[in-house]
């Protein structure tokens, strides 16, 4: 009987050990799998010829179906130009800027379209900036629990700390442990299948009716008359004046930051504000806000196209602030239509 | 020492191969009782003192219940020693709170006194366990262990010293009394409870907690679909807490050769609250039954007075709160209505369904004051939350259950409902294999291909260190 538990132990030894050496060998893209801002890096990698990049929030996300909006561009212009929809869900401004740090560095990459809202702005710990440089992020260690912080830091805990670390930086199946979660794993999926099924499907509400959404979408008659964006461009910097006082300035500031990565990039920055429902426009400040990215935009010559007042009617949306479906199509439509000029 | 933790797998790993490399039964021993007294001294050596003073005067209290003709007066002074630690630890504050309110209501005017606010690990579990062998030894059922080493292992023997299963000493000292020959298929089977009862507590237990500990620490703003989908959470995540742990306590015990008895038999597929309590946290049940219900009479008189009183004394063992009192009361007037009650469902396989989802539905029910009262136990070691009584928050969310309104915007966190699910579906694949030896059969792939399944999720999900719930007990 012994050797049926040298016979387990072993094979159990080895499928672990072969584990390791996978994770080890594909280590970046399960390191891809622990942070969505991650993905989208390894995403944009895997799709080089990437020539406009959305970047921004769950607002952008639900706003933009990159399949309608290259094929609307490409009717237009008659180019065909890929783009990839990077907006995530929860974005801060850390996750923002070293995205922004990775996507510059693209080649291809000509346009970037900027949400301007305030979900964009939120400020974080500069946890990815911090580690741009190794390109690595290690797992921050878990909070300590109520009963931990308030006990006296003893032999113990400094012995489970250091232990803890060490096997963190030794096991690769350790440091990537939130990648082998089941929900987690299945982005695996999203990455290999980005080509022809839009990522962004698998992280907006509603994912079965996305999956099953038609892209063919036809422009209802008197909806280009309301869906007119409030462009603002660089030479019109005489016709609205810069906001004199910018009290937001801690917000807008990372805009700024993006925009001068890309723009030192050489790429054409753009920022939108996508639409919201009439009863934002005062609740949430959001006119407030555009103000604010008025101003900024004349600062750094970007294009600023404001459809944040655009009066849509609910049916677009799936609450006061993002898009729905037929949302998404009609916007991802209009602003093909609106940036043609750009390409 | 944590059992979700790497130092404890290390610490576990390291005394399993010193203890097999070892042919010696004195060295086996002493690996034993050293190992017991570093995994209880671990975070707080203090408390070393107390179980050491406590091991020391069970085993005379042992000797001398032994050799003594009045086996019963010692046996009482014994019994009221253990009992006078572990009120003073556990339930000192609780008693000085309420003899101060009662003095208040009669316009005697006090301050509670600053009690002692530290409850040793462990405390109800192995005064439990040394009370019943006292006992057995008065009652000639079991003869006072006189190997220091053997009766120390047994009061503290780290598998189970903190959250049980509770063990009879007529179990335990044999099995440490002889030099256990290596078992492979008894090892192999102790990985696998390991690893399962760790899978269950970090994969199911922790995750629901997120979910219990949000809805508990604010019943006033959960509304009725969010309220019940908590509740259900909470039912299941103490199973699989409790469950979890008992099972790697069984685990482990069977990587040294040591058989530790079952707690948990699919308690939430039962169809009579008699039912439930011997499916759940079997050992306590036994222990109740033995040591308390049949001294104080049994079936032979007062029989649902018997079951009143001993539930009631079993929910106080839960816990210093009156939610614990109320929650052990429910359960013994539960008992005594059932037995008196005739049986009113035909033996239709649809009713005997019906029966488990009511009995589900009624266990559930009481845990609310189980839970609330535990939020007390937490609140009362947070000082932000001063105030937060069991009662207060049994009440808000009772109101939660069943006075708030049901909104089209009440929708469930479809996470939970997924985590339910998929413990239903993760108990249902390991099923009774958790309950037997039917893991053993199985083949070599099956086995292996299982136990790196679990060795993943518990990779994957242990991410906070989360104490197990039955350690505030």
């Amino acid at each position: 009987m012994k050797s049926r538990l040298i016979k387990f132990l072993i094979v159990f030894a080895l499928i672990l050990g072969a584990a390791e050496v996978f994770v080890r060998i594909n280590g970046k893209y399960f390191y891809a799998l622990t942070d969505k801002i991650l993905l989208k890096v390894k995403i944009l990698e895997r799709s080089p010829e990437t020539e406009v990049l959305f970047i921004g929030s769950s607002r952008f996300l639900d706003a933009i179906d990159q399949g309608v909006f290259s094929k609307q561009l490409e009717s237009k212009t008659g180019k065909k130009i890929k783009s990839m929809n990077g907006a995530t869900t929860g974005i801060d401004a850390d996750r923002f800027a070293y995205f922004s740090h990775i996507a510059a560095k693209n080649k291809h990459l000509t346009h970037v379209v900027l949400e301007a809202s305030p979900p964009t702005l939120n400020h974080s710990k500069a946890v990815f900036l911090r580690e741009l440089k190794k390109e690595k992020v290690k797992d921050q260690p878990a909070e300590p629990g109520p009963a931990a912080s308030a006990r006296k830091e003893v032999f113990a805990d400094k012995f489970e700390t250091r232990l803890q670390t060490w096997v963190t930086e030794s096991i690769a199946l350790v440091e990537y442990r939130k990648s082998l979660r089941a929900d987690v794993l299945l982005k695996l999926l999203v990455l290999y299948t980005a080509d022809s099924i839009d990522p962004n499907t698998w992280s907006r509400k509603g994912i079965v009716r996305n999956l099953f959404s038609s892209s063919d979408f036809k422009m209802p008659e008197n909806l280009s008359e309301k869906f007119t964006p409030d462009v603002i461009t660089p030479s019109s910097i005489d016709a609205v004046p810069p906001a004199k006082k910018l009290r937001a300035s801690r917000f807008y500031e990372n805009l700024q930051v993006i925009s001068g990565i890309f723009s030192e990039s050489g790429m054409e920055v753009i920022w939108v504000a996508p639409p919201v429902t009439e009863a934002m426009w005062t609740k949430n400040s959001s006119l407030k806000y555009t103000q604010y990215y008025k101003a900024t935009a004349f600062r750094y010559g970007s294009f600023f196209y404001d459809c944040a007042g655009s009066d849509l009617g609910d049916e677009f949306y799936r609450d006061p602030t993002h898009l729905n479906v037929k949302g998404r199509a009609l916007f991802s439509t209009v602003l093909a239509d609106q940036l043609a000029e750009h390409f | 020492m944590l059992f979700n933790s790497i130092t404890f797998v290390l610490f576990h790993l390291m005394f399993v191969t010193l203890y097999w490399a070892t042919k010696s039964l004195r060295i086996r021993q002493v690996l034993l009782l050293l190992s017991s007294v570093i995994f209880y001294g671990w975070y707080y050596w203090p408390a070393l003192i107390l179980l050491g003073v406590s091991m020391m005067a069970n085993y005379g209290f042992s000797r001398w219940i032994e050799a003594a003709s009045a086996k019963k007066k010692i046996l009482t002074i014994g019994v009221l020693a253990n009992l006078c630690s572990l009120s003073f630890f556990k339930y000192s504050a609780f008693i000085a709170d309420n003899v101060v309110a009662m003095l208040g209501a009669v316009g005697m005017s006090l301050e509670a006194p600053e009690m002692n606010s530290w409850l040793p690990l462990g405390i109800s579990f192995y005064t439990f366990q040394i009370i019943g062998y006292l006992v057995d030894i008065s009652r000639g059922e079991v003869k006072a262990e006189r190997n220091f080493l053997v009766f120390g292992v047994f009061k503290c023997f780290y598998a189970q010293l903190v959250a049980g299963p509770i063990v009879r000493a007529k179990d335990l000292i044999p099995q440490l009394n002889i030099r256990q020959v290596f078992n492979s298929r008894n090892f192999q089977l102790g990985i696998y409870f390991m690893l399962a009862g760790l899978a269950i507590k970090i994969c199911i237990a922790d995750t629901l907690a997120q979910f219990v500990n949000h809805g508990f620490g604010d019943p006033g703003a959960l509304e009725t679909g969010t309220a019940w989908l908590t509740l259900y959470g909470f039912a299941f995540q103490i199973l699989s807490d409790f469950w979890g742990y008992s099972t790697v306590a069984i685990g482990l015990g069977l990587m040294y050769g040591i058989k530790l008895p079952l707690n948990f038999n699919l308690p939430y597929l039962a169809s009579s609250l008699r039912d439930f309590w011997r499916r759940w946290h079997i050992t306590l049940s036994e222990w109740l039954r033995d040591y308390l219900y049949i001294p104080l009479g049994g079936n032979r008189r007062w029989q649902n007075r018997n079951l009143f009183l001993t539930m009631l004394l079993g929910g106080l063992w839960h816990g210093a709160s009156w939610n614990f009192v109320i929650w052990g009361a429910g359960h013994g007037i539960w008992l005594a209505l059932e037995r008196i009650s005739p049986t009113i469902f035909p033996k239709k396989k649809f009713f005997q369904w019906l029966k488990i989802v009511l009995v589900f539905h009624g266990v559930c029910l009481l845990w609310v004051f189980f839970r609330a009262g535990e939020e007390e136990l937490r609140a009362a070691r947070d000082l932000a939350r001063e105030g937060v009584t069991g009662l207060q928050v049994s009440l808000d969310y009772f109101k939660a259950l069943f006075g708030a309104p049901y909104t089209q915007s009440d929708s469930p966190p479809e996470t939970l409902i997924f985590i339910l699910l998929g413990f239903i579906a993760f108990m249902a694949f390991l099923g009774k294999s958790l309950t037997d030896r039917r893991f053993l059969e199985w083949g070599l792939a099956r086995q292996v291909s299982l136990c790196i399944l679990l060795l993943f999720l518990i990779i994957a999900y242990a991410d906070a260190r989360l104490d197990f719930i039955y350690f505030v007990f």
